[in-house]
């Protein structure tokens, strides 16, 4: 036995040098390896020197990536960006702001709505910030104590296939009539644009009418569609025949040169007009970069901005009467737009979301 | 096995259960906890309010309608690729054998873009069959459940096939030649093979089963009210955090129940596979068994593998869409590869040293089995944990800011996987060795070192290859959790996505495709050279 255990010893000793060069040294090198990579990788993703600017945004990447690229150029700050994601519009970005309240990561709020905005302001996420570029704006687009600005506004339209519809609805109220009854299509009112078009009308009209609202588009069986983007894909693609989308939304089939049209609602003697949604920028109370944001805030709010959102696909419309509106992009003083007191409709949001939560989300 | 009691395995001990601890049951705890303890004191009406409202009996028919029908159509399809598998010759297995690992490295959620691009209302096949029939044609269409079925199917065969062939390469062939002297294919087959296929079958698809349950991209995608999809909205609509965990109980209680039938049922099973250690030869059967199964299995890779790549490249063509795209996205990619690299890494040392340790001390496997929790409870209810856990100030914010949280999500909800994939290596390992150097006085860290370690290595790189790839296509905790300048390509994609696959969307899904097929290659090579260099004890 002693003999055993000795030999075995002396096994173990000439295993383990063995072991050492054919299994220990190739995982000493291969854990060499990963640690070198680790290391390049980090390097290659380390911070900039100078602070960035976090900037959560609403706005479509497409549109708001070159516009803070170009921020970056002309100014030398870095930013930062989170994007919100098509499923949760804008609401999933408010949400985590106001989570992030007691330590917050963002400097600046880019919306692509109001409400929400002020859902932020109410809550004690935003700080106020007068920018000298605000000067010119409407005062009904931007908040007297500048907590938010508002600058290059999308409409809320009602979007058609040319092919199926002649006679195309001209009130968001048709939608709720027998001749539209499973012919009409809204995004998911959850989120995004539509979610303020619900709150807006919650506040206007009052909760009672505007559930009685809900309940008959509920009943004339209009698809609720994840985004707005895809309102416009079914009209265009025939399978519903009208839709509410966005005008950015809008133009784009149009553009497209699909069989589809827009129209501004409600625009007749006495109608209640159509919603004009400005996108809206905060300042984060308490951000850890508050001179990096409130330089980009002045850059978003200035009219060359303005100026290259209308440009684009998106066609945004310009509030500052100073910038050039390009062919074929609406005019504010165009259309007749709804009167709306958005502070009512930031109040009435919860309430609009959890009842067409009910109502729609099944 | 037993080791002495000493204080340097109980160090190693307590560090090995604080990281299990702080990587997974915290996170679970804190996200399912939230529908439990509210304001300070225990609370269930966030499960009563659940119970009470009607949509909810329409979203659990839809989650088990998916989970359901995709584990079965999985399941045969899976079998039947398998057994097709182990027909073809040795060439056309290999080309077969990496269409399938096509099939199943491809991020669900970026084959569901292919296949609206596909099958949507306005995709090829729409298009086409109105330019032939005309506009009144009417097709099935993909957004509903039988779409997200469909999409998940070709997505998750693979696991079965993979279990049915290697099920099938490892069992003792003389038993199934012994039962054919006496009754014929079929019975035989029946009678005998079916039976010890059947726990790598249903190993394979409960597999499929929780994979399907909690996933939530392609029915958000498709646009199908499902749980997974609910609680993400719960969270992102209304910041609910009880009433979105609350809704992961089902989750919980599904596949809870799955696994314990399948640990009462298919586990003690398990053994009659390792009857025969060494690979067998594949058959050899006649030639037109072996071309229809061949072309059995090429239709499959050609369907689940080839065709949505195959759309994603078209859409993104011309060539400079992958240009801009990479352009565009080289942060994203660089982070995707470094957040596998270090996830990976992180996860098979702690699963490897879990391993050990249930190893050594049988006792304390009870609570790493516990690593299920925070894949069961779905991603979203995790990134809600990981959230509640680490957004505070002080020390804790430096996990938070950066891209540590992205790694405890990734790591933490793959954990599971690396664990049981080190737990069924080391149960293959014989105790000998190890035993043989404890007689010798060796202690144990140098057991560890010098004989389980190098004798692992090779299923370690492989786990660590299994877990590259999950997490460079995780999204449903990233996108809850990932914080400013750290976005992994998944989350942009999924940014970017408008329900229909753009030109920039196709070339960064091929991208990601390829980063991913990339990792597994290398861990393959990695494998070879593990194997090679780690010889002695197999």
């Amino acid at each position: 036995m002693e003999v055993t255990l000795v030999l075995l010893r002396r096994r173990m000793r000439h295993q383990g040098k063995s072991e050492r060069v054919g299994g220990v040294q190739f995982i000493g090198k291969s854990l060499l390896r990963v640690l070198l990579l680790s290391v390049v990788l980090v390097s290659g993703c380390a911070k900039h020197e100078t602070p960035a600017v976090v900037v959560y945004t609403a706005l479509d990447e497409m549109y708001s990536r070159p516009i803070l690229e170009e921020f970056e150029r002309t100014k030398g700050i870095k930013v930062e960006t989170v994007f919100d994601t098509e499923a949760s519009k804008t609401t999933g970005l408010v949400q985590r702001l106001i989570a992030e309240k007691q330590r917050p990561r963002a400097d600046v709020f880019w919306n692509n709505e109001v409400v929400q905005t002020i859902v932020l302001r109410n809550e004690r996420v935003t700080a106020p910030y007068i920018s000298p570029a605000a000067e010119t704006i409407p005062p009904q687009f931007k908040d007297p104590q500048g907590y938010w600005a508002g600058f290059a506004a999308r409409g809320r339209v009602i979007i058609y296939n040319t092919d199926l519809v002649k006679d195309p609805p001209t009130s968001i109220l048709d939608f709720a009539k027998p001749e539209w009854a499973g012919k009409a299509a809204i995004a998911k009112p959850l989120f995004g644009t539509t979610a303020t078009h619900v709150a807006v009308l919650f506040a206007e009209w009052g909760s009672d009418k505007a559930k009685g609202y809900i309940l008959g588009l509920r009943h004339n069986n209009v698809a609720v569609l994840p985004g707005n983007a895809t309102v416009r894909d079914m009209v265009a693609q025939g399978e519903y025949a009208v839709g509410i989308t966005d005008t950015d939304d809008a133009n784009g089939a149009v553009e497209d040169g699909l069989p589809a049209k827009w129209l501004w609602p409600d625009q007749e003697e006495g109608g209640i007009g159509a919603l004009l949604i400005p996108n809206t920028v905060a300042l984060i109370r308490g951000g850890p970069n508050p001179e990096g944001g409130k330089a980009l805030i002045d850059y978003l709010l200035s009219p060359e901005v303005e100026g290259k959102l209308a440009r684009m696909r998106s066609m945004q419309i310009p509030l500052k009467p100073s910038v050039t509106v390009p062919e074929g992009v609406p005019k504010l003083s165009e259309v007749k737009a709804m009167r709306v007191d958005f502070n009512k409709a930031a109040e009435k949001m919860r309430i609009a979301q959890v009842f067409t939560q009910q109502e729609f989300v099944r | 096995m037993n080791v002495p009691r000493c204080w340097s395995l109980q160090l190693y001990t307590m560090l090995t259960v604080a990281l299990f601890i702080a990587v997974a049951l915290l996170p679970a705890g804190f996200g399912l906890g939230s529908s439990l303890w509210v304001d300070g004191r225990l609370d269930v009406s966030a499960y009563r309010a659940v119970l009470a409202e009607g949509r909810q009996w329409g979203l659990l028919r839809n989650t088990a309608a998916i989970a359901a029908g995709t584990t079965l159509c999985a399941a045969i399809l899976g079998v039947s690729a398998g057994l097709a598998l182990t027909c073809v010759g040795t060439w056309a297995r290999k080309a077969l054998g990496c269409g399938f690992a096509v099939s199943f490295l491809t991020p669900p959620y970026i084959a569901a873009i292919a296949w609206i691009d596909l099958l949507g209302n306005n995709g090829t096949v729409a298009r086409t069959a109105k330019l032939w029939f005309g506009d009144g044609v009417r097709l099935p269409g993909i957004y509903n459940i039988p779409g997200v079925v469909f999409v998940l199917t070709l997505s998750y065969y693979p696991i079965v096939a993979c279990a049915t062939f290697l099920a099938f390469r490892r069992f003792d062939r003389r038993l199934e030649e012994a039962a054919l002297l006496a009754a014929g294919k079929l019975r035989t087959f029946r009678s005998i093979t079916f039976p010890l296929l059947a726990p790598a079958i249903l190993t394979s698809a409960l597999c499929v089963f929780m994979l399907t349950l909690v996933g939530f991209s392609v029915p958000s995608l498709l646009q199908v009210n499902a749980y997974a999809a609910e609680i993400y909205t719960q969270f992102s609509a209304f910041h609910d955090f009880p009433a979105a965990a609350a809704q992961a109980a089902p989750f919980v209680l599904c596949g809870g129940a799955a696994l314990a039938l399948w640990a009462s049922y298919v586990r003690p099973k398990r053994a009659w596979l390792t009857g025969v250690r060494r690979p067998q030869p594949p058959l050899s059967p006649r030639w037109p068994a072996r071309a229809a199964a061949t072309v059995f299995a090429g239709g499959i890779v050609l369907v689940s593998a080839v065709l949505p790549v195959a759309v994603l490249v078209g859409r993104a063509m011309p060539l400079r869409s992958f240009i801009e795209a990479l352009r565009t996205a080289k942060e994203e990619i660089a982070t995707t590869a470094l957040l596998g690299a270090a996830t990976a890494s992180i996860a098979a040392c702690l699963a490897f040293s879990m391993a050990y340790l249930a190893r050594v001390r049988p006792r304390i496997g009870v609570l790493f089995s516990l690593s299920l929790a925070p894949f069961l409870i779905s991603g979203p209810v995790l990134g809600m944990g990981l959230i509640r856990l680490w957004d505070r100030p002080g020390p804790m914010a430096l996990v938070y800011d950066g891209i540590g949280v992205v790694l405890l999500a990734c790591a933490g909800r793959f954990l599971f996987f690396a664990h049981q994939g080190v737990v069924a290596a080391l149960g293959e390992l014989h105790p000998n060795l190890e035993e043989a150097a404890a007689v010798t006085g060796l202690a144990w860290w140098r057991q560890m070192g010098g004989i389980t370690l190098p004798l692992l290595w090779p299923s370690l790189v492989a786990v660590w290859g299994l877990i590259f790839v999950l997490s460079a296509g995780e999204l449903e905790a990233t996108v809850l959790v990932c914080p400013p300048g750290v976005t992994p390509l998944s989350v942009r994609l999924f940014t970017l996505m408008h329900y229909g696959p753009s030109r920039l969307v196709a070339a960064l899904s091929i991208i990601t495709v390829v980063l991913i097929l990339a990792g597994a290659t290398l861990t393959l090579w990695a494998y070879g050279q593990a194997r090679k260099a780690v010889h002695v004890g197999r």
